[in-house]
């Protein structure tokens, strides 16, 4: 275990030297051997990690974790104190004792994360092969995708908050690098650099929330450290178990852990998109598709997500800060899903869609404890299949259509890319909830768990938000599915002779992932494996034990209910989007080819012939707001986004006017500065 | 005292061979093997490689890591000063070069005021005279007066605060003016007049390091003259100036009892902001690192202000005066690494200057610039402080300097003033990427679009060597920078070196 | 150390003190006010002086209360008198190649490189 742990983060860093170094002039048009063997590899040793795990658990009841030290990279530890039992009164600061062991740790949450990220980043690289296959950074381009990886696995599995924020500020710059990798396209450049940018507000957040971590916890590890020997605790670590499992310190509770969990939430809402901070993500849409199906959907995105699951303890202390988390996540999933509404741009509706799904990931997170983070977890999971499947659908269709995704200008591709037509529409019915796909059943946990939710009528609010933006995202998914796939064939002239389906590199992944998104939900959702499992989480396991979100997660009541609920908004979507965009005539077939496509069950011709005067009475309104709150995102949070970038330069233009040039008045100014300065010691 | 004295002949060498026009090509041999030897017997005395020192009794830790610091620049300029660009007066600038090395080497040594303020003023007037024999630059006769006349003015004032700090401690020795102040002699009469030492102490070095409201020289200096005085002027009076801090503020007068730390507060946070701010304007590449190396001077001050809040400062392992010199070190490094990588490139006979003449340089034909770029966007990270390089572990150790004070339990008013300095600190770390990602930005993501331009090139051969090292020696910090902590760790205590009193014969020393 | 600033019978030292702080005060006011490099100049060598007067009454075992009995200052004032001359040449040599470059010695003529 302890090799596999080390052996997946290694594999892809090989890869960048050896692509690196060989691409340009050896590999060349074989620069993705290096990135696909190691992907591969990564991915069946993630695999073994996870089984390994799964064995290890299901042995016994206890929370399993265990850790290899690589080396210790930063020491600031006295010689003396090296090995010393910590002494029970030494205050908080004990600084004496900061170290940052390069520390891998390999428990439940982290297996779950390293199968999902190598799983999607080996069949988002096979997919690259065709769809990067002539461009002239080809080479390049597998480098930084082999960073990616590299920097993700090590993101999830390192166990040290201050190596947390090292690979979290490395997957930023592999998406930086990414996001700007055709920098020839103006907007591309400018969109790696917003990325950048925006993300450094959140990294500024989490980098306080590491400070006051610090000054409070007085360590940085999540596991504790135990002497070699004797097996005392030398350390207590802040997400290790003993904390609350052995009384001992126990977590803060108040103003600061209400600091801490919302500084930290502050770094998730940059990585993960959400309110305000998600302005960077459409505009990510720049780059490659595969990098946005890697990247800006999957995985690193859910960086955030993953954060807040791993530091349950710290935000199940501060329950105010939970509430801000649901209240953040709602908000961004209902704006989101608005403003996915009347976009034309594919890529955009699902980096839309992308904001909003994380969205509800931090919405099922805010009901805290094992429930939440299990919520959570799970649609990331789910969400990472289908979203993968959805944008490298979107590749394809660009692939065909020579770079156009322009919906107004595409359309009726049904019968030219039927394969992408049917792997498109498996996802489409994943992310609108549609029983028995991946999506619904996580999407269901979430609600699941906000209908069961006691912390008041806030909690039941952000239950029918999570309802309406059901509703809103089957409408959506499906619009852009029937503008794109159905209706008139429309053709834009960039194609050329382009215009057929993808080479079979392509389609295998496209395939996998829709066989994943068919099947994983009811794999592990209905079957309790994905939560038993988590459950052994060390961090976890001691909210969980704590108590205070006591609620059985298991047999709920009202469950059928929220069931309904979901269904119904999901149905309602696809029928709303149907009557909209096949018009009355086009509705049946297309709602009749969409049931025959899914093989289930057929629909009867009247029960689906809703009263198209209701359509347009609610809908209109609906789009109208829409395009309001498209506007408000793209010209009010943006320019303020961007305003709190220029403040330190309208500054600088004001203080740029001092540096005259004129030596007197230099000189005149260090005396006066001189004389504040004396005024200040004197008087002061 | 030999490696000075090695250095100081190397310098007189230099100069008398440039009176000579028939062996002055001599002066670059002579140069080159006075840093190594002195670095060689410098490796002997710290035990370098047989474990243990033979130091003279009275070089502490603090005056060798100078020693260390002081060399490998002496490398790296030397390496980079092109030999051609002037060639009238090389063995005249070599001359100035090595006497600046020697100047930092005796500040970081330095154990009474005068060695102190003779080390200074060495580098002071090496570097007036360095940019007065420059012709390099655009503007090499205006940045030569604004540096000469701002910088002798603020000597000046330093030595009319020094000869306050000589009265009121009654000695010119550093140990014994620390014992003098810590019994009162700063506040003792009227307590102004210790205040008044200080300020104009403090006044006097804030115009080496950079500080606001002392900075405005380096901008314009730095951009009117040749990327190598500029990267001596960036790293060696910086170096020698934090030196001079650390022994007289932080040895000495903070014993005194006076809130030094609020006007050390201050100005740290005047100068991180005004310099990382207007740098965000500047297009010009050596104005740019010039505001880049105004707001690195605030970093450090941000340690300096933690540290003068210490009672005990040994059982503070994120010792501020140490997070200070590892700061330094990085900075020294990422910077000299940086203008030793522009001045080897050159577009045509023009040296290159503005952010657009970086443009599409990683993506040149030729190897030798792809490699510059690479390592110049690792030296601005390392100055951005972006993990995992040696400009990370420099901020982190001086923001947690600040917060171990900061976080301390107590009602102090310093706690939440030393708390709000790290986030201010915290704050433009944040705004600094920026700046520091446009030069990235530029050769990495962009084309390289003028038509009539030349290819951005590589010459010198020795300074990319030099450009290596920096880059190794930025990433083996930031791999591994716990040896480095204990080094600046252990060294930030001994400023103030203990003088051993030696009697040449048996008769009792009469003192 | 305690610094006794008066003395009955001689002349004080706070008296030389009050010297070197005028010679400061003067010199600053010419390096700011004047605009011509030799102006300018003249103001340097006033303030370095002041230090020097400072250094020198500090440790005179000649001034009444200075208390100092090592002549440790004085050397010191030798050595910055050393300095002042190293730096008046470098000064000269300076405004010369100032002059070649803006045919004038005038100060304000210098604020080409700024913001």
């Amino acid at each position: 275990m302890e090799y596999l742990i080390v052996l997946i983060p290694m594999m892809p860093l090989a890869a960048v030297f050896v692509t690196a170094l060989l691409g340009p002039r050896v590999l060349r048009s074989n620069s993705h051997v290096p990135t696909v063997t190691a992907a591969a590899v990564a991915f069946v040793a993630s695999l073994a990690l996870l089984l390994m795990v799964y064995w290890a658990t299901a042995a016994s009841e206890k929370p399993f974790a265990t850790t290899v030290q690589l080396w210790n990279w930063a020491d600031l530890r006295q010689p003396e104190l090296e090995g010393q039992v910590a002494a029970p009164d030494a205050g908080p600061l004990d600084l004496a004792r900061f170290h940052v062991p390069v520390t891998l740790r390999v428990d439940p949450l982290t297996a779950v994360m390293q199968v999902t990220v190598t799983c999607i980043s080996l069949l988002v690289s096979i997919y690259s092969i065709g769809y990067m296959h002539d461009d002239p950074g080809y080479w390049r381009y597998f480098t930084y995708i082999s960073l990616f990886i590299f920097s993700m696995t090590m993101l999830v599995s390192v166990s040290n908050f201050a190596l947390l924020y090292v690979f979290w500020e490395a997957v930023g710059l592999c998406s930086y690098l990414l996001i700007g990798f055709w920098y020839h396209k103006p907007e591309a450049a400018a969109a790696g650099k917003k990325a950048f940018l925006v993300n450094r507000v959140g990294d500024f957040g989490f980098a306080l929330g590491l400070f006051l971590l610090w000054s409070s916890y007085g360590t940085l590890n999540f596991h504790d450290s135990v002497h070699p020997q004797t097996g005392e605790l030398i350390s207590a670590g802040i997400l290790g178990g003993v904390r609350t499992a052995a009384g001992g310190q126990g977590y803060l509770h108040g103003g600061v852990a209400m600091a801490i969990a919302l500084l930290l939430f502050v770094g998730a809402c940059g990585k993960s998109a959400q309110f305000p901070l998600h302005v960077w993500l459409p505009d990510a849409m720049e780059g490659p598709t595969p990098v946005s199906a890697l990247i800006h959907a999957a995985t690193m995105v859910t960086a955030g997500v993953y954060m807040v699951a791993r530091c349950m303890p710290l935000f199940d202390a501060a329950p105010g800060a939970l509430l801000v988390v649901g209240c953040i996540g709602g908000f961004t999933a209902l704006l989101a899903a608005f403003i996915a509404l009347t976009q034309n741009d594919l890529k955009r509706i699902l980096a839309y869609s992308t904001i909003s799904q994380l969205g509800y990931m931090f919405l099922g997170l805010s009901v805290g404890g094992l429930a939440g983070a299990v919520a959570g977890m799970f649609h990331l999971f789910t969400h990472a299949f289908f979203k993968a499947l959805l944008f490298l659908g979107a590749g394809s269709v660009m692939h065909a259509m020579g770079g156009v995704i322009d919906l107004q200008r595409i359309g009726g591709l049904r019968r030219r890319l039927p394969w992408t037509y049917a792997t498109f529409l498996v996802g489409c019915l994943a992310l609108a909830g549609v029983f028995p796909l991946a999506g619904f059943f996580s999407k269901d946990e979430i609600l699941g768990v906000l209908y069961q939710q006691e912390g008041g009528g806030v909690y039941r609010l952000l239950f029918y938000a999570g309802l309406a933006g059901a509703l809103m995202t089957a409408f959506y998914t499906f619009r852009a599915f029937f503008l794109a796939f159905h209706g008139e064939e429309l053709v834009p002239a960039e194609a050329g002779r382009h215009a057929h389906e993808s080479p079979p590199v392509m389609l295998l992944p496209l395939v996998i992932l829709a066989v994943a998104s068919l099947v994983v939900g009811a794999i592990f959702g209905p079957t309790g494996w994905f939560e038993s499992f988590l459950s052994k989480t060390p961090g976890l396991a001691a909210v969980a034990e704590a108590g205070s979100h006591a609620a059985p997660h298991a047999g709920h009541d009202g469950h059928t209910w929220v069931v309904a609920w979901s269904t119904v908004a999901a149905v309602l979507g696809i029928a709303l989007a149907a009557i909209l965009y096949l018009g009355p005539g086009g509705l049946l077939r297309g709602v009749a080819t969409a049931a025959r496509s899914v093989g289930v069950y057929t629909l009867s011709y009247r029960k689906v012939f809703i009263d198209e005067l209701y359509a347009l009475a609610v809908v209109r309104p609906l789009r109208g707001l829409a395009i309001v709150a498209a506007w408000f995102d793209r010209y009010v949070i943006d320019c303020l986004v961007d305003l709190v970038g220029l403040l330190p330069k309208a500054i600088g233009a004001l203080l740029r006017d001092v540096q005259t040039g004129f030596i007197p008045w230099y000189a005149s100014a260090m005396m006066l500065g001189l004389l504040t300065l004396l005024a200040a010691l004197v008087l002061f | 005292m030999i490696p000075e004295l090695v250095l100081g002949m190397g310098a007189v060498a230099c100069f008398c061979l440039g009176a000579f026009p028939t062996v002055r090509r001599a002066s670059q041999l002579v140069a080159w093997f006075a840093v190594l030897f002195a670095g060689a017997v410098v490796g002997v005395q710290t035990g370098w490689w047989h474990g243990h020192a033979v130091s003279e009794p009275w070089y502490a830790a603090f005056g060798n890591l100078f020693r260390w610091m002081g060399l490998g620049l002496g490398l790296v300029l030397l390496a980079s000063m092109r030999p051609g660009a002037s060639e009238r007066h090389e063995a005249e600038s070599l001359g100035c070069l090595l006497s600046a090395i020697l100047g930092l080497m005796l500040v970081g040594g330095a154990a009474d005021l005068i060695t102190l303020f003779l080390g200074l003023e060495l580098i002071s007037v090496a570097s007036y005279i360095l940019l007065y024999l420059d012709r390099d630059g655009p503007r090499p006769e205006e940045a030569a007066g604004k540096y000469f006349y701002l910088s002798i003015l603020s000597s000046a004032v330093f030595l009319y605060g020094l000869s306050y700090l000589y009265g009121l401690g009654g000695a010119l020795r550093l140990d014994r003016l620390t014992h003098a102040w810590a019994s009162g002699a700063g506040t003792l009469g009227d307590a102004s007049l210790g205040a008044m030492a200080a300020v104009l102490v403090l006044a006097g070095l804030a115009f080496k390091i950079t500080a606001v409201p002392f900075h405005f020289y380096a901008p314009d200096v730095y951009q009117g003259t040749s990327h190598v005085n500029a990267s001596l002027l960036s790293v060696l009076p910086k170096a020698a100036g934090m030196a001079a801090i650390i022994k007289l503020l932080l040895g000495i007068m903070v014993g005194g009892g006076l809130p030094l730390w609020q006007v050390t507060l201050a100005v740290a946070v005047l100068t991180v902001t005004v310099g990382n701010v207007i740098a965000l304007w500047q297009t010009h590449l050596r104005r740019l690192l010039a505001y880049s190396s105004i707001a690195h001077a605030g970093f450090m001050l941000i340690g300096l202000t933690a540290a003068m809040t210490y009672r005990r400062p040994h059982q503070h392992p994120w010792d501020g005066a140490g997070a200070l010199l590892f700061y330094l070190v990085a900075y020294v490094i990422a910077t000299a690494g940086a203008f030793a990588a522009l001045s080897v490139l050159r577009r045509g006979n023009r040296p290159v200057e503005r952010l657009d003449d970086l443009r599409g340089l990683a993506r040149s034909n030729a190897t030798a610039p792809r490699f510059i770029a690479w390592s110049l966007a690792a030296f601005m990270f390392s100055l951005a402080g972006i993990p995992p390089l040696a400009g990370f572990w420099g901020k982190l150790a001086v923001f947690f300097s600040a917060l171990d004070v900061g976080a301390s339990p107590s009602e102090n008013p310093l706690r939440s003033r030393l708390l709000w300095l790290a986030v201010i600190g915290a704050v433009n770390a944040a705004i600094g990427a920026a700046y520091y990602l446009r030069v990235v930005g530029a050769m990495f993501f962009t084309e390289d679009d003028a038509q009539d331009r030349q290819q951005a090139a590589v010459v010198a051969t020795p300074a990319v060597v030099a450009v290596f090292a920096c880059l190794v020696l930025t990433l083996a910090i930031g791999l591994s920078p716990g040896s480095w902590f204990q080094a600046a760790h252990s060294a930030s205590p001994t400023a103030v070196p203990t003088i051993v009193e030696v009697s040449l014969d048996t008769a009792p020393a009469t003192h | 150390m305690e610094l006794p600033l008066a003395h009955a019978s001689q002349i004080p030292l706070i008296a030389y003190l009050l010297v070197g702080s005028v010679l400061f005060v003067t010199g600053i006011t010419c390096m700011i006010a004047k605009r011509n490099l030799i102006g300018i100049l003249i103001g340097i060598e006033l303030i370095l002086n002041a230090g020097t007067v400072n250094l020198v009454a500090m440790s005179s075992p000649f001034v009444a209360g200075s208390g100092l009995p090592a002549l440790d200052g004085q050397v010191f004032a030798l050595f910055v008198i050393l300095l002042a001359a190293a730096e008046a040449a470098a000064a000269l040599a300076i405004a010369l190649t100032y002059y070649g470059g803006y045919a004038t010695i005038d100060v304000d003529h210098g604020d080409r490189l700024n913001g």
